[in-house]
């Protein structure tokens, strides 16, 4: 699935739960429950919120747990993705879930190691990493007049792994799906009544990816996780 | 004896009517330059027949010696006074910090290298040894079929590397690879009588001649140059390396875009029997005598391939005696950058001796032993085996195959035009394909590979002999063993290096 028709999914998520209450007589109108959000968010626990749909871009910086593999082969050990993602808060006091997804692609060079000297062949190279994550987590009691709100969870991690190299033949190139565990904890801001940005850290574990063949091999090293500093912007109803 | 010279009577007079249509191919040819006997290295010539005529593996009344560090002229005439002939220092030839003395009164070099190695300003010296190539002539055969390049996926190499070798300098140290076009006139015997032949000498037309750099002569003639092969023996071998490719003549090499760096430090049947002719000898040499190599030539060449940009040098050939001065010049070349690629020996059935500078391999990392394996990936009955044995690669085992399917098929000399025993005047201008076995052809192969690797980056000898050995395919018991080190060189794989997973 590309990520196009996830973050579309996500948004119609979000947006068709509304439009279906929107045409309810006896449902209060979603201008009044932001209202009332907004205003007595200070006052009332977040617990006491209904469930709330919501949308975010997101963009991770991650730093790959096999930093001399991917440093060897990429140039760095820190990869860029761009994703979308989706969360329902308030399912039982601050509980809530999310489903994020991400695509993050770098191109590099194939290589020999020898010692702590790694030589490019010139070899096109391109991974590609696509991380799912399921999760849920915990909403703190919002503070600095019910702006800011922390939060910590958990979740699965379904990750793509793709890696393609020029003169490659099929058994040289991988395409595979490993999975693995996420912890995380993040601070979000509200802008305005409707749009949200957060900061979030998170830490991966994709145990036994790597490490049979190739250069994590010779560095030994055998996960695909690592540390993510991700940004996010959302929208909510 | 009466029988012998009737037939090679039948013999002369077969090489004239083969000579007929050639006559007409010369008349448009310059005149023969006339080769003087002052031309040559004649007096090392001799020695060199000598030692062939006794059946010796050195150089009667020739050393290589290395001074000890910072010993002065004083001290090497002093250590010079210590032998019985008492030379003077003006008697040495330097090749780099080792010189060659020559000593007529003292025909042993045993001797008179035990007598230097006691005085206290040398550090070792040691005859002038004779290395013998490490190939088995088989019959010659026009054929294409270059199995030895799919056994090790060469095209999957090629792809990745389509120029193979571009801008590298491979030197072969072997008996030439002719540079030049140009006939000579030159003594022999024409069953007869002595007689001044022309002997025509050609480029192999299957090498691009921009790729053909004009190289050294380090036992024949004494200005060193040109460079001309009396054999074949020096162009199979740099063929396998860099044979033209896609021209529509022939095969092609392993490395086809490489530049070859012909340094000829082997002499064989024709040149001896030209000097046995010029020192008034009559008669034939013996055809069982394939030649040799001496190991003063051999440093000599060495060295001039590391000083004149060499970053391969193929060594095919081998013997049983360990020379300190050949160590020192493999060790002078890879410091120099030069990963030198040596032939493990033919020699299993005959007592499977250690053959030098093979026998080094384990003590140099970027020096490359190479054994050889057949058509099935068998070790190759007269493969060398031991612990020196690094790699293997293809050089053909006829025992294991059909007639000529085994062999290692390159374009060279013809044989129908040179080969002794059969021509009286030979020709060194015609070329066809020749099957040829022996580890001497398995060995280009790793040098075409070590070409391609340094023109892919990987130019430090020690990487280059890692990334070879670690890409082989294991044969044999699992893991490194003595009949084929780390196993089948793998091209393929050790150009395209590694990914993140694979």
């Amino acid at each position: 699935m590309t990520l196009t028709r996830v973050l579309g999914l996500l948004l119609i998520l979000t947006c068709g739960p509304a439009a279906v209450r929107a045409q309810s007589p006896d449902a209060p109108s979603d201008d009044t429950a932001i209202e009332a959000q907004v205003t007595t968010a200070a006052q009332r626990p977040p617990q006491a919120r209904e469930p709330v749909l919501r949308a975010y871009f997101l963009a991770d910086s991650v730093w790959m747990s096999a930093s001399q593999t991917f440093d060897a082969v990429v140039g760095t050990s820190r990869l860029s993705m761009r994703g979308g993602g989706g969360e329902v808060l308030g399912l039982w006091r601050g509980l809530f879930a999310r489903v994020a997804f991400a695509v993050g692609e770098e191109e590099g060079s194939r290589v020999v190691v020898f010692d702590d000297e790694v030589i490019p062949l010139g070899i096109p190279l391109t991974v590609q990493v696509r991380p799912l994550e399921i999760g849920a987590g915990w909403r703190f009691r919002p503070f600095a007049a019910g702006r800011l709100t922390g939060y910590a969870g958990g979740g699965v991690l379904r990750l793509g792994y793709r890696e393609r190299s020029a003169f490659a033949t099929a058994d040289d190139d991988v395409d595979a799906t490993f999975t693995g565990g996420a912890v995380f904890g993040g601070l979000e801001a509200s802008l305005v009544s409707w749009v949200i940005a957060g900061v979030e850290v998170q830490h991966r574990i994709v145990p036994d990816a790597l490490g049979d063949g190739g250069v994590s091999a010779v560095y030994g090293e055998t996960g695909l996780g690592g540390t993510a500093v991700r940004l996010l912007i959302g929208v909510r109803r | 004896m009466r029988r012998s010279l009737w037939l090679q009577a039948a013999a002369a007079a077969l090489a004239l009517l083969v000579g007929l249509p050639q006559a007409a191919v010369n008349a448009r040819q310059p005149e023969p330059r006339r080769i003087d006997l002052s031309d040559l290295r004649l007096d090392r010539l001799r020695a060199m027949a000598e030692a062939a005529r006794t059946g010796l593996d050195y150089l009667p009344g020739e050393v290589l010696v290395r001074f000890r560090r910072g010993v002065s002229l004083a001290g090497r005439a002093r250590a010079l006074r210590g032998i019985r002939s008492r030379p003077s220092p003006a008697a040495l030839q330097w090749m780099g910090d080792t010189a060659r003395l020559r000593d007529p009164s003292e025909p042993d070099p045993t001797i008179l290298a035990r007598q230097l190695q006691l005085q206290p300003e040398v550090e070792w010296a040691e005859p002038v040894y004779l290395r013998r190539r490490s190939a088995i002539p088989t019959d010659p055969s026009y054929a294409t079929l270059q199995w030895n390049f799919n056994a090790i996926g060469m095209p999957a190499a090629w792809d990745i590397q389509p120029e193979a070798g571009r801008g590298i300098v491979v030197a072969v140290v072997d008996t030439g690879v002719t540079t030049v076009d140009e006939t000579l006139l030159l003594p022999t015997w024409n069953g007869f009588a002595a007689q001044l032949v022309p002997m025509h000498f050609a480029v192999n037309p299957d090498v691009d001649r921009a790729r053909l750099l004009p190289g050294r002569d380090f036992v024949f003639f004494s200005a060193g140059e040109p460079v001309l092969d009396f054999d074949g023996h020096g162009t199979h071998v740099a063929m396998t390396i860099a044979q033209e490719a896609n021209n529509g003549l022939s095969g092609t090499g392993l490395a086809y875009r490489a530049t070859l760096l012909p340094l000829k430090a082997c002499i064989s049947y024709w040149e001896l029997q030209i000097v046995r002719t010029a020192m008034g000898i009559p008669g034939f040499h013996p055809t069982d005598d394939q030649g040799f190599c001496p190991s003063d030539a051999i440093v000599e060449a060495i060295r001039y391939a590391a000083d004149h940009g060499a970053k391969v040098i193929n060594l095919s050939f081998g013997g049983p005696a360990a020379s300190q001065a050949e160590r020192d010049a493999i060790a002078y070349a890879i410091s120099r950058g030069a990963t030198v690629v040596v032939a493990a020996g033919n020699s299993f059935e005959d007592g499977n001796p250690v053959e030098y500078p093979a026998g080094f391999a384990p003590d140099f990392a970027g020096l490359i032993s190479v054994g050889a394996v057949g058509r099935t990936l068998g070790r190759a009955w007269y493969s060398n085996t031991g612990p020196h044995v690094e790699v293997v690669a293809p050089g053909g085992d006829t025992r294991a195959e059909a007639a000529g399917t085994g062999r290692i098929w390159q374009s060279t000399l013809a044989p129908s035009a040179m080969q002794p025993g059969f021509v009286i005047f030979p020709r060194f201008d015609r070329y066809e394909d020749v099957g040829l076995q022996g580890t001497s052809m398995a060995t280009p192969h790793v040098s075409g590979l070590a070409a391609m690797l340094v023109a892919q980056g990987i130019t430090r000898p020690a990487h280059v002999e890692l990334l070879v050995t670690r890409t082989a395919r294991d044969l044999g018991p699992a893991g490194r063993d003595v009949e084929y080190g780390a196993g089948l060189i793998q091209p393929r794989a050790a150009l395209f290096g590694l990914g993140i997973r694979r």
